[in-house]
């Protein structure tokens, strides 16, 4: 026993943020290396842009119409009608169309082709005596719209013309009165909602999905960490809280730079479009969808590394991350199927999980106040804190049991015998 | 040095380990024995604050060992422990930020380390492509990375063929001659033999025996001796007779009894002679020598 003290000064403790900077690093670096969440963060980029896409390029395709005219009257008022169609705008109140012309020689055989359907309406006639409009069962009420208001004004125009007007003053006034531009200070109701409840379903869509993906990976590499007996290491090294934090934080960050790339891409996409309902709704959410997702994402992120601690293997996992994927789909339901207004709504904004999801939907909707939405992120923040204290406890007492699934109660109590070995 | 004193660990209401005290000597290698299940794991875990011990403390040089000292200890758990599916390289790096190692300096020391060990052109392979050899020695990097000022090792011997063996005893012996405490358990009682200088036997959660081990060995030495009598023509069974006056005899133990041959243990060391005395008078002695036991033999014997 005579064998001198060894020498090796002992490396200095870094503080804790630099291991838990440390950790989150790994979390990340690790995410970014995997092919399927590379390959995942793109399937969701190009789901968001087709979701923004699609319905719009489903309202850009106008009806097409052919319409038989004879006579030259007729052929000089579908023309007119055929450019107050291709002219329309969707707030115009003038439906948009496009029509093309088939000159014919007679009236019969302008029936022959409307009842062959070969043309969608046949139009015979003068501004003097009115114009026919011929359709087969029925005529298209874009047509029928146009044609009146073509009529109409070729009508006018003639008659005051043969009145002794002017025909030049004629066409001006008449252009004056075209059908004036309309001026919106919101949006129409329907649209609006509709609009608003797609959007939503996205956000709910996304949260709900990022938070299965990242949740369950959280829980993967607790387990893997567990089972590769890694953990020992670690727990030698560095704090239980640190690990709990470096997860959580790691993973918390890949979860918001996936969701900016989301917004960006259906911002981006929209803006091409031109889909001015969406711009206007994402951009004046997109900073409660952020905050939302990040409160959620982390009140839930620390009991997903919880559900991961409590299983020693890989195939326990399903058993312990049930509870977890309750806390996300029943909220989900909820803020999707609940009626839009009503006390049980608003109070559901309020409480976690469920604010989550539910008061996004509110505010997006428009029925609920800003200092609403202030209130339940604040409730969030606070019961956050709580699961997290509750978390690392749990983390910190089944982390280290191996063997079979820990109980939450014996993690629980469990803790305090392990933290004195690692608290001095 | 690394002292534990009066180590107790409970799991639930079972007792695992009762008053564990040993000292780990710097610059030595001490090798842990103790079945499967006698709380060698255990043991280790409480030294690395992995985790907690019910009573007793641990102390180094004399002073309760705390947290920013044992970070610089270096580990090595039972079943391995490293992720699957990193490369190796950056797995390291990543332990060294966690020991508090600048990641330049992890990188280097990493490479360094792994290129003392052969393993130059795997580094940026993912470990679990490795062989079971060759992810040991990451094992065995991941462990002596930071420059640990002890080194505590539970099985490092265990799956490794002959040559990694040597390689493996070539590293703890180094890490000896640095002036650290090495204390690592194994089931191979030969190689602590040949390895080690210290011992510790563990037995059902409680030291049985601990020191040094050649001392250990001597102080058994002495006492014991092989004893081969007989042969002659007009004896055809000389073990029914040694039997009878070998036995009898309350001033010795017989141990092992085999025809002619048999290990006797002399409770006291002044019994020699009259030992022998007592055998001549049966006839002729062929062989009479002390033997100084093995390792297995003291551990068969304490652990019994």
């Amino acid at each position: 026993m005579t064998a001198p003290a060894p020498t090796t000064p002992a490396a200095p403790l870094p503080g804790a943020w630099p291991l838990i900077w440390a950790v989150a690093r790994r979390e990340i670096v690790v995410k970014l290396q995997d092919k399927a969440f590379r390959v995942s963060t793109a399937f969701l980029l190009l789901m968001m842009a087709a979701s923004v896409a699609i319905p719009q390029l489903l309202e850009e395709d106008r009806p097409e119409y052919t319409v038989a005219v004879v006579g030259p009257s007729a052929s000089s008022m579908v023309t007119e009608a055929a450019a107050l169609a291709s002219a329309a705008k969707d707030d115009s109140g003038v439906p948009g169309a496009l029509i093309t012309l088939v000159g014919m020689d007679d009236l019969s055989k302008a029936q022959e082709k409307v009842r062959t359907h070969q043309v969608d309406a046949a139009v015979t006639g003068d501004p003097g005596k009115g114009f026919t409009i011929i359709g087969a069962k029925e005529i298209p009420s874009e047509l029928s719209r146009l044609f009146a208001q073509s009529s109409y004004s070729q009508r006018l125009s003639d008659g005051l013309t043969r009145a002794g007007v002017d025909a030049d003053a004629v066409n001006k006034v008449l252009r004056q009165a075209a059908t004036p531009p309309v001026e919106q200070l919101e949006y129409p109701d329907a649209e609006d909602e509709s609009v608003a409840m797609y959007l939503f379903l996205a956000f709910a869509v996304v949260f709900l999905m990022t938070n299965m993906i990242f949740g369950v990976s959280i829980a993967q590499s607790v387990v893997e960490e567990k089972q590769s007996r890694v953990v020992e290491i670690l727990v030698a090294a560095v704090p239980v809280s640190v690990l709990l934090a470096g997860k959580v934080i790691g993973n918390t960050f890949m979860v918001m730079a996936q969701l900016l790339l989301l917004l960006a891409m259906g911002i981006g996409v929209s803006t091409a479009m031109g889909e001015s309902v969406i711009i206007d709704l994402l951009a004046q959410n997109s900073a409660w969808f952020v905050l939302f997702f990040l409160l959620g994402f982390v009140m839930l992120a620390c009991l997903w590394a919880v559900a991961g601690s409590l299983s020693s293997r890989l195939e326990d996992l399903n058993a312990t991350t049930v509870p977890m994927q309750m806390l996300l789909f029943i909220p989900f339901f909820v803020a999707l199927y609940l009626p839009e207004t009503g006390r049980v709504m608003t109070v559901l904004s309020f409480v976690p999980p469920f604010s989550p999801m539910v008061m996004p939907r509110r505010l997006l909707v428009g029925n609920a106040a800003w200092w609403e939405g202030v209130v339940a992120c604040g409730i969030i923040v606070v019961v956050g804190a709580l699961l997290v204290g509750v978390a690392a406890r749990l983390y910190q007492g089944s982390l280290l049991r191996t063997g079979s699934r820990t109980t939450l109660r014996a993690a629980w109590s469990s803790h305090v015998q392990e933290r004195e070995a690692l608290a001095d | 040095m690394l002292e534990l004193s009066g180590v107790d660990r409970f799991f639930g209401e079972r007792q695992v380990l009762h008053d564990v005290s040993f000292a780990v000597r710097p610059g030595v290698l001490t090798g842990f024995i103790g079945a499967n299940g006698a709380g060698k794991t255990t043991t280790m875990r409480i030294v690395l604050g992995v985790i907690g011990a019910n009573a007793g403390k641990i102390l180094w040089d004399g002073r309760p060992l705390d947290k920013n000292t044992r970070r610089t200890f270096g580990y090595m758990p039972e079943e391995r422990g490293l992720y699957p599916k990193m490369k190796v390289l950056d797995q390291l790096v990543h332990l060294g930020r966690l020991f508090g190692l600048p990641p330049s300096e992890a990188a280097d020391r990493a490479l360094r380390l792994l290129t003392s060990l052969g393993l130059q052109d795997r580094v940026q392979d993912r470990l679990e492509s490795l062989s079971l050899g060759n992810q040991q020695r990451v094992q065995v990097v991941a462990a002596i990375l930071h420059d640990p000022s002890a080194l505590i090792l539970d099985e490092p011997f265990s799956g490794l063929d002959p040559v990694a063996v040597d390689v493996m005893a070539g590293m703890l012996r180094a890490r000896a001659a640095l002036g650290n405490p090495v204390l690592f358990s194994s089931h191979q009682l030969d190689l602590v033999e040949r390895l080690c200088d210290d011992i510790v036997i563990i037995d059902e959660g409680r030291v049985v025996l601990a020191g040094d081990s050649e001392q250990l060995r001597r102080e058994r030495a002495g006492s014991r001796f092989r004893l081969v009598v007989g042969g002659a023509a007009d004896r055809p069974d000389p073990a029914d007779d040694a039997d009878d006056w070998l036995r009898s005899d309350p001033r010795w133990k017989v141990l092992e009894l085999e025809g002619p041959r048999a290990l006797v243990e002399i409770l006291d060391p002044a019994h020699e002679q009259p030992l022998l005395a007592k055998a001549l008078e049966q006839g002729p002695v062929h062989e009479f020598t002390p033997v100084v036991p093995t390792l297995a033999d003291i551990y068969r014997q304490t652990v019994r």
